[in-house]
């Protein structure tokens, strides 16, 4: 409960004062995005399966945005930053996908 | 312990033993001698619950806030979102673009500019006819000049001092040049013949009328010159009376034929225009 109010506390904050994003994030924020979704959806189906652990949220959260950044940024060094970012968005998509998944079965039984 | 739970207990003793903590909890208050130990812990425990339920709430926020922050970026930049060599290839085509652009910019200017001063070619090009027409002689002139009346004596003055003569005028500054009826222009021939002189196939019959257009005074003074043009006539044996006018009408024409070779270089022709 404690979660839904604090995304939607960010996300009045996000829409009030609409910073520009520093150019030196830019490649990075979506990136990161993605990956913090798909700590929430794990995060969510924990929470429907009853195993849901405060620490490991808060620990896959952060280690999943900062491992897609490092991966991001180390793709761009190596120059094959867009290939590295969309190979990113296509696992953590899929992670996001199975999670949906789950929660679905645990809402629905279905 | 379980006497003093009072009415409440009946329910809490079903609930109660799915968790000890939760058991001593309940009961931490009603029995100050229950161990520090199990308060303690469920201190610990509730503490560090509510600060990782505010660090779960925290990311979530930031969550949120990166979710709105990135959808509002990708909406404002359509570009944000490219990759390096996207952009340079855009750049690229940008480039291109505005060379074409620029190069269309230019030639547009050029029509422009030709259309803008075509409203007063057509003045331009009456104003040209008419001064190249008094300067090829094709249509009748008047202004201040001078009347040069030549009176062979016996002599007949040969074509080369006609031909000085015509040159001291120009020399002068004379604009138009008529002599005996002739008017003198760039393809204007002298040539002796039996008897007398032909200019441009009319021969010369004493006296010989000579107008010409320009400033009287220059003139006057170029044809007095020892030497020149007057002098030559009188040498041979002419008589020869020059008068400034006012007014001399010089109404005799050439009739132009239009050059066989010659034809405009195309730069000029679009230069004069």
């Amino acid at each position: 409960m404690i979660a839904v109010i604090g995304l939607v506390l960010g996300i009045l904050v996000g829409l009030v004062f609409s910073p520009d994003v520093p150019p030196a994030f830019q490649p990075y924020l979506p990136i990161a995005v993605v990956a913090a979704l798909d700590a929430l959806f794990g995060g969510v189906r924990a929470q429907l399966e009853g195993v849901f652990n405060d620490r490991v949220f808060i620990t896959s959260f952060l280690s999943n945005v900062v491992v897609a950044a490092l991966l991001v940024f180390l793709g761009d060094q190596l120059g094959v930053g867009s290939q590295l970012s969309t190979a990113v968005v296509v696992v953590l998509g899929i992670r996001i996908f199975s999670n949906a998944a789950s929660i679905r079965r645990a809402i629905f039984k279905a | 312990m379980d006497e003093k739970t009072g009415p409440a207990g009946d329910d809490d003793a079903a609930a109660g033993r799915e968790g000890e903590k939760h058991h001593h909890h309940r009961h931490a208050s009603g029995a100050p001698s229950t161990p520090r130990s199990g308060a303690g812990s469920g201190a610990r425990n509730k503490g560090w619950g509510t600060r990782s339920h505010l660090l779960v709430a925290l990311l979530c926020a930031l969550l949120g806030f990166a979710i709105v922050v990135q959808v509002r970026q990708t909406r404002s930049d359509e570009f944000a979102l490219l990759r390096q060599d996207d952009l340079v290839r855009l750049l690229d085509e940008i480039t291109i673009r505005n060379d074409q652009l620029e190069s269309e910019q230019a030639q547009l200017t050029l029509d422009r500019n030709d259309l803008r001063s075509g409203a007063d070619a057509q003045a331009v090009a009456e104003r040209n006819a008419e001064v190249q027409g008094i300067l090829a002689g094709t249509v009748p002139v008047e202004g201040p000049g001078v009347d040069l009346l030549v009176r062979e004596q016996g002599r007949v003055v040969p074509a080369s001092a006609w031909v000085n003569l015509v040159e001291e005028l120009r020399n002068a500054g004379a604009e138009a040049i008529e002599i005996d009826g002739v008017r003198v222009g760039a393809s204007t021939w002298f040539s002796d013949v039996d008897g007398g002189v032909v200019v441009d196939g009319v021969a010369l019959t004493s006296p010989v009328t000579v107008l010409a257009i320009g400033d009287p005074q220059t003139i006057d003074v170029a044809l007095q010159i020892p030497g020149g043009a007057l002098a030559t006539l009188r040498t041979n044996d002419a008589l020869t009376t020059l008068d400034s006018r006012e007014r001399v009408e010089i109404l005799a024409v050439r009739d132009l034929t239009p050059p066989r070779e010659a034809s405009p270089a195309p730069e000029d022709a679009a230069s004069s225009g």
